[in-house]
């Protein structure tokens, strides 16, 4: 039996030697090889990024990896440098120190804080998106509906102005946002309208990783409700990469597969999010569970 | 080695969990140390042992929930054994799609998902379409007496036992070669405590190794091939153990 297990293999496959019930049993048992997934190469890999500003430091030694399809929710308390964290990761900041490197279909594997500017604005039109907490930031308010989803489009050189709207309708409809509305500005725009037309909006070129900074941030609760029924169908239809900023841990359970937990610029816990939240370890991971109502 | 010995699917070796809570003067409680169990194939090990001995969160230990702080736990998973207690997220999710159906206490879903979609989404797992996967929910569904006008509703209105009925279906529309059932019965009224039995005496016969807390009497000598008694706190050692496992 000793041969079954064992501890010192290396992580994480033991392989069996001869067990004659294991050959039927994994036949009867899934069909399927594998799900997709687990060999994949990683998205994004994340090295001891760090950041300060005036010497003080709002991140520090970060490293994780993501990969294709996978939501990581990054959570803390405000202050924590969850957004500064995801703004150097969207190469929206610079980084102090660390690097990450990007799986890119078109770039190949790269190195985003070092990338000219050219190819971060090439990547923030296609493969990449990027919503704010305040829709008014992503959105152009003072054109219409249609053409703010359209605009990704046509920076890639798309000029059939029929084609561009049809897509444009198709988008609306996704994020439940009446087709009607196309040639309104989206100034005149509930809340909640709004930041489903900014998901649209990034959504158009079909992005394989989507940063989010609060992206249910100031909406009210039943507006929020959809917004994250959307956004739970989007990433799987989808199979979109996300790494999601929030403070609301009620969000990042219904979203996240894995989360890591930030304080003063650390992160303190990481793991499978129904692990992090059924059983905190660290002293601030347990405060911000037994600090909510229900998660 | 002994060949004629059954597949084991899960073997547990020295496993301890405590939890410490910072916020409550920093308290350790010590759940369980030192827990050796294994479960073949088509077999069923029923935890036994009084409140607060940490048989659900030994299960919840099963499927990765509860990270423990020693040994290990290592499941069966396509032709490989994967220790859940050191495995990386990824892996434990991956361990979790493919071979491990858990069945909780209490049904938590995602609010605003009706109740055919919750059975769908876990029984369109091992590779099946969409369409199979619903027939398959509606079946099962059916078969724990949870009528048609009932499946596109979201659970949060049920009934308890209603609840429960979809959470076991839940957790048998994936024909996961590992089940983990926490109480599955403790709401329901004698037919669909049947039905429940007949589910899990089926899943064994296809080679399932399930893991169960089973307070109804009944339902356990039904199910259950072994007990496997919790150690109470730090003292009594477990009836599966070893006897020159020092304690």
């Amino acid at each position: 039996m000793s041969q079954l297990i064992n501890k010192e293999a290396p992580y994480p496959v033991v392989p069996e030697q001869s067990d004659p019930d294991a050959e039927t049993e994994r036949k009867t048992a899934s069909s399927k090889p594998c799900s997709p997934g687990v060999d994949d190469n990683p998205l994004l890999i994340v090295e001891d990024v760090g950041k300060s500003f005036n010497g003080t430091p709002a991140c520090r030694d970060i490293s994780f990896m993501l990969w294709p399809g996978e939501v990581l929710a990054i959570v803390g308390e405000s202050g924590s440098g969850k957004t500064t964290l995801l703004r150097c990761l969207s190469a929206g900041i610079r980084a102090d120190n660390g690097r990450t490197s990007y799986c890119s279909p078109t770039f190949g594997e790269m190195d985003v804080f070092t990338s000219p500017e050219h190819v971060l604005r090439q990547l923030h039109r296609t493969e990449w998106g990027l919503v704010h907490q305040n829709p008014r930031d992503g959105l152009r308010l003072g054109v219409s509906a249609g053409a703010n989803i359209g605009e990704r489009l046509m920076s890639l050189g798309q000029r059939n102005y029929g084609a561009i709207r049809d897509e444009a309708l198709t988008w609306m409809r996704k994020v439940e946002i009446n087709g009607d509305r196309i040639d309104d500005l989206p100034l005149h725009f509930s809340g909640g309208m709004q930041q489903r037309l900014q998901i649209a909006r990034n959504l158009v070129t079909k992005p394989r990783l989507m940063f989010m900074d609060e992206p249910t941030g100031g909406l009210d609760v039943s507006v929020q409700a959809r917004l994250l029924d959307l956004l739970r169908s989007l990433c799987s239809e989808l199979h979109l990469a996300v790494i999601l900023v929030t403070h609301d841990l009620g969000v990042a359970r219904l979203l996240a597969d894995r989360l890591l937990v930030m304080q003063c610029g650390r992160v303190v816990e990481s793991g499978l999010t129904d692990q992090v939240l059924d059983d905190p370890h660290h002293p601030y991971t347990q405060l911000l569970v037994a600090s909510i109502l229900e998660a | 080695m002994t060949t004629t010995m059954a597949l084991l699917r899960i073997r547990v070796q020295g496993l301890g969990k405590s939890f410490v809570l910072h916020h409550q003067g920093g308290v350790r409680i010590n759940v369980f140390q030192d827990l050796d169990l294994q479960v073949a194939a088509g077999e069923c090990l029923a935890l036994a042992g009084a409140s607060g001995t940490g048989k659900s969160s030994l299960l919840r230990s099963l499927y990765g929930n509860y990270k423990p702080d020693m040994g290990s736990i290592f499941v069966l998973h396509e032709n490989a054994y994967i220790d859940l207690a050191s495995a990386p997220p990824r892996w434990i999710q991956h361990v979790r799609r493919g071979t491990i159906a858990y069945v909780s206490q209490f049904l938590r879903v995602i609010p605003r998902v009706s109740a055919v979609d919750i059975v769908t989404e876990a029984a369109q797992f091992n590779g099946r379409s969409r369409d199979l996967a619903r027939q398959t929910a509606q079946a099962i569904l059916s078969r724990l007496n949870i009528g048609p006008h009932l499946w596109s509703l979201a659970p949060k209105t049920f009934s308890g036992g209603e609840q429960q009925r979809v959470n076991i279906a839940r957790g048998f529309a994936r024909e996961c070669p590992v089940l983990l059932l926490d109480e599955p019965t403790a709401s329901l009224d004698a037919e669909n405590r049947d039905v429940v039995i007949r589910m899990i005496l089926e899943a064994k016969a296809t080679g399932t190794a399930v893991v169960g807390i089973f307070h109804d009497e009944q339902v356990r000598s039904a199910v259950a091939d072994r007990i496997f008694t919790m150690p109470g706190q730090a003292d009594a050692p477990g009836k599966e153990r070893s006897p020159d496992c020092v304690c």
